[in-house]
C-alpha cells in the first residue's frame, strides 16, 4: 500500500520551521536545544515510508533500520535510472539513522562541541530530507499533495537552519 | 580524464590518514603510559599506607596522600591528553567517513561531495599543532571519569584514615 497523500505527515519538522520563521525575537541556543526532539518524527517517517513505499519493515531503530535502509538502497542500483529518488532520499533517512547512533555512542557528559555537532547535522539533514522527499514525490504520481509541503517545508526550514546558526 | 579536483581531493585524504595515524599513535601511547602509572602509583601507596599502619606513623599516612594526589594528577593529566586524542580521532574518523559515503554512494548522495570538500575545507592539520595548552580546569576533562574517582577516591579515603590511625596510636 503507497504511502497516503496526507501532509500531515510532515507537521512536526514544518511547524517547528514555521515558528522559528515567525517568531520576531527567538533564542536560537534554546531552540537548538529542542532539534532532537525531531528525531522521533524520522523515526515515524522513517518507518511509515519504508514500510509503505518499498514494502520493508524495521524492526530494530537505528542501528537495524540503517541497515536495511542501505540494502535497500543498493537493491534499488539494480532497476532503472527511475529509483535515482528514491535511493537519494535513501541516503539521507540512513544519513539521520547514523545520528541517532552517534548520538547514543557519544559520550554521557554534555561535550558543548559533540552538542552543537550534532544539532548541525540534525539541522542539515532534516533539511535535506524534505528535499530530497519532495523530489521523490515529484518523481511518483501518487503524492502531488505531500510533495507540494515538503517543498514549502524545505523553503521554511532552510530559513529557519539559517535563524539557527550560531 | 582525471578529474584535477578528485586528485587533490584523494591527495589531502591521504594526509587526513597519516593524521589518524598519529592520532591513534597517540591514544595508544597515553593509555600506555596511564596504566602503568596508574599500577605504579596504587602499588607504592599501598606500600606506604601498609607501613604506615604496621608502624602506626602519622608521617606515613600523610605521604601516601600526598603520593595519592600526585599519581591523581599525572593519571589525570594523561587522561586529560587521551580525552584530546579521543575528540581529535572521531572529527579525523568524520573526515574520513565523509569519503567513504562520496565514494560507495556516487551520486545517490549529491551531497556527498560538498560535504567532504567542506570538512576537508575545516580540518586543522597536525594532531600535536591542535593540542591545547595545558590548564589546570583541563584536568575536569581527565577520563575515564569512574576509575579516578573509585581509585583514587578509595586512597585517599585509606591514606586518611591510617594518618588519622597513627595520629591517636
Amino acid at each position: 500500500m503507497p504511502l497516503a497523500d496526507n501532509p500531515e505527515i510532515l507537521r512536526p519538522p514544518i511547524g517547528f520551521a514555521v515558528r522559528i520563521t515567525r517568531e520576531e525575537a527567538i533564542d536560537p541556543a534554546k531552540q537548538r536545544e529542542r532539534l532532537p526532539g525531531l528525531l522521533q518524527f524520522v523515526r515515524t517517517f522513517a518507518g511509515k515510508l519504508l514500510k509503505e513505499e518499498f514494502g520493508t519493515t524495521i524492526e530494530g531503530y537505528p542501528e537495524a533500520a540503517r541497515g536495511k535502509t542501505d540494502e535497500l538502497r543498493v537493491r534499488l542500483r539494480d532497476q532503472d535510472a527511475a529509483s535515482a529518488p528514491a535511493r537519494q532520499l535513501l541516503t539521507v533517512l540512513s544519513d539521520l539513522m547514523e545520528v541517532e547512533i552517534e548520538h547514543q555512542e557519544a559520550s554521557p557528559e554534555n561535550d558543548p562541541a559533540e552538542q552543537e555537532d550534532f544539532h548541525d547535522a540534525i539541522l542539515t539533514f532534516i533539511q535535506r530530507l524534505l528535499d530530497r522527499f519532495a523530489e521523490y514525490a515529484a518523481a511518483t504520481d501518487h503524492l502531488p499533495k505531500v510533495g507540494k509541503e515538503a517543498k514549502r517545508g524545505g523553503a521554511e526550514f532552510a530559513k529557519a537552519a539559517a535563524r539557527l546558526a550560531l | 580524464m582525471t578529474d584535477p579536483d578528485e586528485t587533490r581531493r584523494a591527495e589531502l585524504v591521504a594526509l587526513v590518514h597519516a593524521d589518524y595515524d598519529a592520532t591513534r599513535s597517540m591514544i595508544d601511547g597515553v593509555v600506555r603510559t596511564s596504566i602503568a602509572l596508574r599500577g605504579l602509583g596504587v602499588t607504592l601507596t599501598l606500600a606506604l599506607l601498609g607501613y604506615a599502619v604496621a608502624h602506626s606513623s602519622f608521617a606515613l599516612g600523610l605521604l601516601a596522600l600526598a603520593s595519592t594526589w600526585l599519581f591523581l594528577y599525572l593519571d589525570a593529566f594523561h587522561g586529560w591528553l587521551y580525552d584530546e586524542a579521543r575528540r581529535r580521532a572521531r572529527s579525523v574518523e568524520h573526515v574520513l567517513r565523509l569519503r567513504y559515503q562520496q565514494l560507495e554512494r556516487g551520486d545517490e548522495d549529491p551531497d556527498a561531495r560538498r560535504d567532504l570538500d567542506r570538512a576537508l575545507a575545516a580540518h586543522r592539520f597536525g594532531q600535536y599543532l591542535t593540542l591545547p595548552r595545558f590548564r589546570w580546569r583541563l584536568l575536569l576533562r581527565a577520563r575515564p571519569r569512574a576509575v579516578y574517582v573509585l581509585v583514587y577516591g578509595s586512597l585517599t579515603g585509606l591514606a586518611i584514615a591510617a594518618a588519622a590511625y597513627g595520629a591517636l596510636t
